[in-house]
């Protein structure tokens, strides 16, 4: 270690030597840096306090009701060891859940992150009138998503929706937006994605700005076309924003729930959202669901937090897949990406 | 310990109590024993009825102050359930025919028999289809009957001359098949063409012949129609047998299909979901609608000048049906107030009845005098088509005693192949056709019935 970071700020530089000053002034030294690690120890509490009571006990106790079975009305949890989880690998339903959520993340995931960068494409460069274009894109951000779905429930229906008579404007048969399970996934994704796309836009920007003009420069010297230049330098050098994105979209993406209750719920309970023929009852649906609905034996909030878990160990195996991936396809500036890195090495060491 | 040290031990320990508190759900509260919580829902004349009704009993119990809570605790069991776990429960709740006896099973509601024979109530005073649906198998009621609703059949005055036809005997009796023809005599496209002309033209509908709340998927829509059929989504006095498939639900069903998507004269799903099919024919777009009372007091409030009347619902293949719902006075079993608890519930079902949310008063014969049926604004067949249907022999009360409503009537359940019909995806016979044996039993049997 080059440097000892101490709690109060205090560091030992190799090759630095205390001052002699005698027993004494090492007592004095040691009972200050002590002094000022409780204050430093002080400060961090709160933070430390709120993690540790708003997450960590939480999660714990999340997972303990995990064993366990609580109508709320009872007046203690009753432990059912395995249980939960063993009704989970046996739940013929979880599976249609799980590839209802997929099929979001495919659609609305994939559209968010290809719209978002076009839209900071289209915008990033100063002209006229791009401050109001990017407002315009920012603003659907902004709404409520309970309230967004409403609006967008009227714009699908189809009978006498704008989306509708759009498509029919064109001599097209428009689909049954939210009452067709072909349908009714894909119009949430796009919803999501419309709602989305400013906050991509806003960070793909932010990546864009910071892509060096003079590289592009060199390229277009070189004869590089704008096609090439996108995917040789710009898209490697936004590509941490890109992976930025993806892993937030993607633990948003299944953690789906808002929009389904607001555009699917029949006149407006959240038992009867996830239809058309279960077509959008997501893994977050189904768990509220199985909190609230005690009709069926193996409910209630144990089965629910054994759910969570689930969703939890999910997202933490595709972010953790994410990561792996990020190390070959992420170009962080300054650093070599670890395989291309460890070839070069290699290369190198190969050289005679 | 020097003195700065203790002091940083002091504000952390401060620090971490106020955290504790913060996070406390002030659970272990005492509270006053003359204080009544009184959960109630409902729109802002609903709680202010509620409120005038209990103005009576505070008169007569100055010492006792009433404190209500307006919430979704009642209509929503799940609204409920996080007041009890989080220890924050009122005292005395209303609740409704539909969730009733789920809360009973669970052990929510007080049973209030012991109370009712100490306080001289005698259930034979109140409304009999009401008062029975709320009585357990061993004849214990946890529930009184604030008062109930009825549907019936709302038509448009104006509409039924204009096309020359005669309105609804008020009694019930005409069938389905005159509804029918009436819904399809009483639809007109924009060119005036009614729904039985040659030249009728479905995708420009100017107004519509009927409307019934099974374009939301709602049982009292379908239900009545279906027990007039002779069938029903379930049957036995326990609730716990599915006929959902027999001939004559399906056929009920079909009657219904047909009239959205082959006749095209009542409101589709899809006209729903743009606006609601009652305030359609609360504005005049729509000639008759199956509803409850309530449409009574919205027409007050958004059209005062429509020119309404009420009849009973018809008869169908099987006789005269409706779906009565009942709202339920009743006391929190963990309550620590019980008798005073019991005293108030009591008291808002009998003496303090009438005149609570729009319903019907169960209680004695206060349904035909100045609280319902001869109330100011009160339409004239009131009686013969909201009062007398509860004592028709296929009239039921949506009450589940078996406690799986939720499971079969959701995504897991009948609600695909009702989306299914509603949408004109398939008809009654494809969507519904062996779906007791598929579906619905084995939910029943998982549920323990």
């Amino acid at each position: 270690m080059s440097a000892t970071a101490r709690p109060g700020g205090g560091a030992t530089l190799p090759g630095h030597q205390p001052r002699q000053g005698g027993r004494r002034d090492r007592r004095r030294g040691s009972a200050r840096r002590r002094r000022e690690a409780r204050v430093a120890y002080l400060f961090v509490a709160p933070v430390v306090l709120g993690l540790l009571l708003f997450t960590a006990v939480p999660l714990a106790v999340s997972f303990g009701y995990s064993f366990t079975h609580w109508d709320l009305v009872a007046p203690a949890p009753t432990f059912v060891g395995w249980d939960n989880w063993i009704a989970l690998t046996e739940d013929p339903r979880i599976g249609k859940v799980i590839w209802n959520t997929v099929r979001f993340i495919l659609v609305g995931t994939t559209s968010f992150l290809l719209f978002s960068l076009l839209a900071a494409l289209l915008t990033h460069t100063p002209r006229r009138f791009v401050g109001a274009y990017r407002a315009a894109l920012f603003l659907p951000y902004v709404l409520s998503q309970i309230a967004v779905g409403i609006v967008w429930r009227w714009m699908f229906n189809s009978q006498t929706g704008p989306v509708t008579l759009a498509v029919e404007l064109f001599g097209l048969d428009s689909p049954d937006w939210l009452l067709d399970p072909a349908t009714a996934m894909i119009s949430i994704a796009m919803v999501t994605t419309w709602q989305g796309i400013g906050y991509g836009m806003t960070l793909y920007i932010a990546g864009l700005n910071g892509v060096p003009e003079s590289l592009l420069e060199a390229a277009k010297i070189d004869g590089a076309g704008a096609v090439r230049r996108f995917f040789s330098i710009v898209l490697p050098l936004i590509s941490p924003t890109a992976f930025f994105l993806v892993v937030t979209s993607l633990i948003g993406a299944l953690q789906l729930f808002d929009p389904v209750v607001a555009m699917t719920s029949s006149s407006s309970a959240v038992a009867a959202a996830g239809g058309p023929d279960n077509s959008t009852r997501t893994i977050v649906l189904y768990m509220y669901n199985q909190m609230f609905n005690y009709n069926e034996q193996i409910s209630g909030l144990g089965y629910a937090a054994t759910i969570a878990w689930m969703l939890a160990l999910l997202t933490f195996l595709v972010t953790a897949v994410q990561f792996l991936l990020g190390r070959r396809f992420v170009h962080y500036e300054g650093a070599e990406p670890a395989r291309a890195g460890r070839r070069r090495r290699t290369r190198k060491a190969a050289q005679p | 310990m020097s003195s700065r040290t203790r002091a940083t031990l002091a504000t952390a320990t401060v620090c971490t109590v106020l955290l504790a508190a913060a996070c406390s759900s002030g659970g272990g509260e005492e509270s006053d024993p003359n204080t009544l919580r009184v959960a109630i829902w409902g729109v802002n004349t609903d709680i202010a009825s509620i409120e005038e009704a209990a103005a009576g009993y505070q008169e007569a119990n100055p010492d006792i102050t009433i404190e209500f809570e307006v919430g979704d605790c009642g209509p929503d069991y799940a609204a409920c359930r996080q007041l009890i776990a989080g220890g924050n429960m009122a005292d005395v709740l209303v609740t409704g025919s539909w969730n009733y006896f789920d809360m009973v099973s669970d052990g929510v509601l007080t049973d209030l028999t012991p109370y009712l024979e100490e306080n001289g109530v005698d259930p034979a005073d109140f409304t009999p289809t009401v008062i029975e649906a709320l009585e357990t198998s061993d004849g214990a009621l946890h529930g009184l009957p604030m008062g109930y609703n009825s549907q019936s059949l709302f038509y448009n005055t104006d509409m039924f001359e204009a096309a020359g036809l005669e309105e609804p005997a008020a009694d019930g009796s005409y069938t389905y098949e005159d509804l029918r023809d009436w819904a399809a005599k009483l639809t007109l496209d924009e060119n005036g063409n009614n729904a039985q002309d040659p030249e009728f033209d479905p995708d420009n509908i100017a107004q519509w012949g009927y409307y019934n709340r099974i374009a939301l998927a709602n049982e009292p829509g379908y239900g009545p129609v279906m027990a007039a059929w002779g069938g029903g989504v379930l049957s036995g006095e326990q609730r716990n047998e599915c006929t959902i498939d027999t001939p004559e639900s399906i056929d009920a069903l079909q009657y219904l299909q047909d009239l959205m998507w082959v006749d095209h004269s009542a409101i589709t799903p899809q006209l729903e979901q743009e606006e609601p099919g009652y305030l359609r024919w609360v504005n005049g777009q729509v000639a008759m609608q199956q509803g409850s009372y309530e449409q009574v007091s919205i027409v007050e409030e958004q059209n005062p000048d429509l020119n309404y009347n009420i009849a009973a619902l018809p008869a169908g293949p099987a006789g005269n049906a409706t779906l009565l719902q009942i709202h339920v006075w009743a006391a929190y079993s963990g309550s620590e107030k019980q008798d005073l608890a019991a005293d108030f519930v009591t008291y808002m079902s009998t003496e303090g009845s009438g005149q609570q949310m729009g319903l019907i008063p169960a209680y004695q014969d206060r349904a035909l005098g100045e609280d319902f049926a001869e109330a100011e604004g009160a339409p004239s067949n009131v009686v013969a088509a909201q009062i007398e249907p509860a004592s028709w022999p296929l009239t039921y009360v949506n009450v589940d005693p078996s406690n799986v409503w939720a499971g079969i009537s959701g995504q897991d359940g009948f609600g695909p192949a009702m989306e299914d019909l509603i949408s004109d995806r398939a008809t009654a016979e494809a969507a519904f056709g062996g779906l007791c044996e598929s579906t619905i039993n084995p939910i029943i049997e998982a549920s323990g019935q």
